[in-house]
């Protein structure tokens, strides 16, 4: 009995998740940084590591922007330009 | 279902359901996730309690014994029978039957992909009390009066002692492994299979929807959304409050602007007011200076005013007496005249009256004709002399006089004498009137030539009055200034007072400046953090979307897959035609571009193996791996299929616990499939007490049991027949 490779789905399955939707989007390293964090925490708080707080949540999203302010700034300005040119 | 695990049915524990009065099994499951997934089988003849068995899991964890179940179910009917026929003899014995109850008790072993493994024991009992008898329809029944039913959920993380949940984290957790939809899917009814393909329609979404949310990814970035999006909406929040104090701020500086605007403005109309004032009281100290170089007393210029009167009055009375003067010398002219033709105006009466007389007295022939004819006359040349206004030449006058004289002669009668006396008289008259009129005029000559004498000599002299005028000049600018410095020095009163108010008005403004700067925030960075998290909220959106669209095309796809993988003969199908409303068809190699679906689609087998393909693939997309139960797996379909699906469904539901409830000819079908596997036979001889035994798997063994099976069903079919005929013979 020859094992019918098409019907394991758990090989198939296992790549429709996040992170390789990421590896796709063109997003700035903010945002990846941030959202690897949060995925981070998620997992933290899954395993029943840490509690979930929206505070916790606040102070990442606060260090990831004083860290790449000058890159957020900018963006924020090409995207004013962006509108304003529309 | 947000972490990844699985879950295994470890123990099944019965007591009084149906034909089980009392079972107890515990299944092999693996301690770890690597480990081969036993598959358990149940076979037994028709009749056995294989169904009842898979009820009885079903009415545990979902209070229902099958998806057409209405919830009123009386489950003492499913109380076993033998009993039930024991307590109806005690009953009419007189003897008291105690409280009894049907247990059903299920224990599940989570093992998640960390290595933690969990127990979940789910147990929910029937207590039933007060029995009596009733006679119905000839039969005596068994009733009870009351009946409890209590659900226990305990939950066991080894090496830890059992904890009790509540009844809500039992339902909760149920629903999480189990959500509603799914029910029918994973407990797999082939008998129903087609039904549940063709028409729960709604079911279909709801579940795929459900598979969707359950995504261990789809479910983790929603969980993170619905917290990145209240911090967003914080943060939003923040932002828009700082936004309106750094507005409010912002107001107060430009009003404080204009304020300060409004000052300058003022001060400038000050130093404007105060230029002029200072121009005005200049020019009135230069007025008054000249008017000390005149040196005009107040005296003098009294005097000075009084002599300008006095000048005006003579002036006006030399005026007048100048028209007098005028008047009264045309009056002396007059005068003359007057004179001249008063005297003639005398003559005319008297001739008039002469002649009227003489006429009388001729007429009546009483004058001597010589006379009055004469008379007539000279009376007449006098009066067409008087008519034609003409000057009377002096010899035309001494012609009248010696006429006058001759007509006084002494020939005149009395009548003429009268009448030259009377005109004596009147003309004596004439001379006083004249002279009277003279002197008149003499007294108007003389008041004139004394009027003269006084309009001609002015009593103020040249020089003063140049000086004067200068002055009253002089006076009359001095005057003109004052109201204009009065009024300017009124508005720079007023100014100054403004200019006060806006000062306070700026302090005002000021204070509020500072406090309202107090308050103040730094508005770059709540924005900013609003910014990263809406946009990473959006860019979470659209992998949560573009996962969605992954899970239902890998479903459509897996689902095509499996069915090609199954369907004979192969060589004919090309594949599996999903739409999104999730109704199923199928596309023939001949007709590739033509779905065969709706009611021309495919037959009840053909959806069987749609609907097994289907279940296939969405049992891959479950973070959490939980048992599947499978009643009569093969259902209507064909020998080909049978054998294909039996060959093919070790792989397919690969790491998931796999349960199935087989007739003795579906595990003829499936042989391959469950030799060595774990099985059990529901051997169930008297049709009452049905016990389950594990059995050898070699495909052997099998054979020989399925033999026994086999036997069993004709004495079982041959007994139903036999107890038929005793029913009906009695």
């Amino acid at each position: 009995m020859s094992k019918n490779k098409s019907l394991n789905l758990n090989q198939i399955f296992s790549k429709i998740k996040l992170i390789n939707i990421l590896k796709d989007e063109n997003i700035p390293d903010w945002q990846r940084e941030l959202i690897e964090e949060l995925w981070k925490y998620y997992e933290q708080f899954e395993n029943g590591i840490v509690l979930w707080s929206l505070d916790y949540i606040s102070d990442l999203v606060k260090s990831v922007t004083e860290k790449y302010k000058e890159q957020i700034e900018e963006e924020i300005r090409e995207g004013e330009k962006g509108e304003i040119l529309q | 279902m947000s972490k990844e695990s699985t879950v295994f049915l470890q123990r099944i524990k019965i007591r009084n359901w149906a034909q089980y009065e009392d079972l107890e099994l515990e299944f092999p499951v693996p301690q770890k996730l690597d480990e081969e997934m036993p598959i358990i089988f149940f076979i037994g003849r028709n009749g056995a309690g294989k169904t009842r068995l898979f009820q009885a899991i079903r009415l545990v964890l979902f209070g229902e014994t099958d998806s057409a179940f209405e919830g009123t179910k009386d489950f003492f009917e499913f109380f076993p029978l033998k009993k039930k026929e024991q307590f109806i003899k005690k009953l009419l014995k007189g003897e008291h039957i105690p409280n009894q109850s049907i247990l059903i008790s299920l224990t599940f072993k989570e093992i998640t992909t960390e290595g933690i493994i969990c127990l979940h024991k789910f147990t929910k009992t029937f207590l039933f009390s007060n029995f009596f008898l009733r006679q119905k329809e000839g039969k005596i029944n068994l009733q009870y009066k009351e009946m409890e039913t209590s659900i226990k959920y305990h939950y066991r993380e080894p090496p830890n002692t059992w904890a009790e949940k509540t009844e809500n984290e039992f339902k909760s957790k149920i629903n999480l492994w189990f959500p509603i939809e799914t029910r029918d899917f994973y407990f797999f009814d082939g008998e129903k299979l087609n039904e549940l393909m063709v028409k729960n329609q709604d079911k279909k979404v709801k579940f795929i929807n459900d598979i969707i949310l359950r995504k261990s990814d789809h479910y983790k970035i929603t969980q993170i959304l619905n917290t990145t999006k209240t911090l967003q909406e914080q943060f939003q929040q923040k932002a828009n409050k700082i936004k309106r104090k750094n507005d409010l701020v912002r107001q107060s500086q430009q009003s404080i602007k204009a304020v300060e605007e409004d000052i300058k403005n003022i001060q400038r109309q000050i130093k404007s007011t105060e230029d002029l004032i200072y121009k005005l009281k200049k020019q009135q100290e230069e007025i008054e200076n000249k008017l000390k170089e005149l040196e005009l007393s107040k005296e003098k210029v009294e005097q000075i005013k009084e002599n300008k009167t006095k000048i005006q009055q003579f002036q006006e009375i030399n005026q007048k007496l100048q028209i007098e003067y005028t008047k009264l010398t045309n009056s002396l002219g007059d005068n003359s005249r007057k004179i001249y033709d008063f005297e003639w105006i005398l003559i005319w009466d008297v001739l008039n009256e002469v002649l009227k007389d003489l006429e009388d007295k001729y007429q009546k022939n009483i004058i001597p004709s010589k006379l009055n004819k004469s008379m007539y006359d000279v009376i007449l040349a006098r009066k067409r002399c008087i008519c034609s206004k003409t000057e009377l030449t002096e010899e035309q006058e001494r012609n009248i006089r010696a006429e006058r004289e001759l007509a006084i002669d002494e020939r005149l009668n009395d009548e003429a004498r009268r009448f030259l006396e009377l005109l004596k008289s009147k003309r004596e008259a004439i001379p006083e009137k004249i002279q009277q009129i003279i002197k008149h005029r003499e007294e108007c000559i003389k008041h004139i030539k004394r009027l003269q004498e006084l309009g001609d000599k002015p009593s103020v002299d040249e020089n003063q009055e140049e000086k004067f005028i200068q002055f009253m000049s002089l006076v009359q600018e001095k005057t003109d200034i004052l109201p204009k410095l009065s009024a300017a020095e009124e508005s720079l009163k007023n100014l100054k007072e403004e200019l006060e108010g806006m000062e306070l008005v700026k302090q005002e403004e000021l204070d509020l400046l500072v406090r309202r700067k107090a308050a103040e925030g730094r508005i770059e960075d709540a924005d900013l953090w609003e910014y990263v998290t809406r946009k990473t909220n959006k860019t979470l959106e659209n992998c949560r979307n573009k996962l969605k669209e992954q899970i239902i095309q890998y479903i459509k796809d897996q689902t095509g897959t499996t069915f090609l993988a199954l369907i004979e003969p192969k060589e004919e199908y090309a594949g599996v035609y999903i739409d999104d409303n999730w109704n199923f068809g199928y596309y023939m190699k001949d007709c590739p571009n033509i779905p065969i679906v709706g009611e021309n689609g495919p037959s009840k087998g053909q959806y069987h193996i749609l609907g097994l393909s289907f279940l296939h693939s969405i049992s891959g997309t479950t973070s959490c791996k939980i048992p599947i139960f499978f009643d009569t797996p093969l259902g209507r379909i064909d020998e080909i299929h049978k054998a294909n699906i039996g060959k093919n469904l070790p792989y397919m539901f690969e790491g998931t616990q796999v349960i199935l409830f087989l007739t003795g000819s579906e595990a003829k079908d499936m042989i391959e499939f469950i030799s060595g596997r774990h099985g059990y036979l529901i051997k169930n001889e008297n049709n009452y007490q049905a016990k389950c035994e594990p059995i050898e798997t070699t495909e052997y063994d099998i054979e020989q049991t399925l033999e026994r099976i086999e036997k069993e069903n004709i004495q079982w079919e041959q007994q139903i027949k036999e107890t038929k005929i005793i029913v009906e013979g009695d």
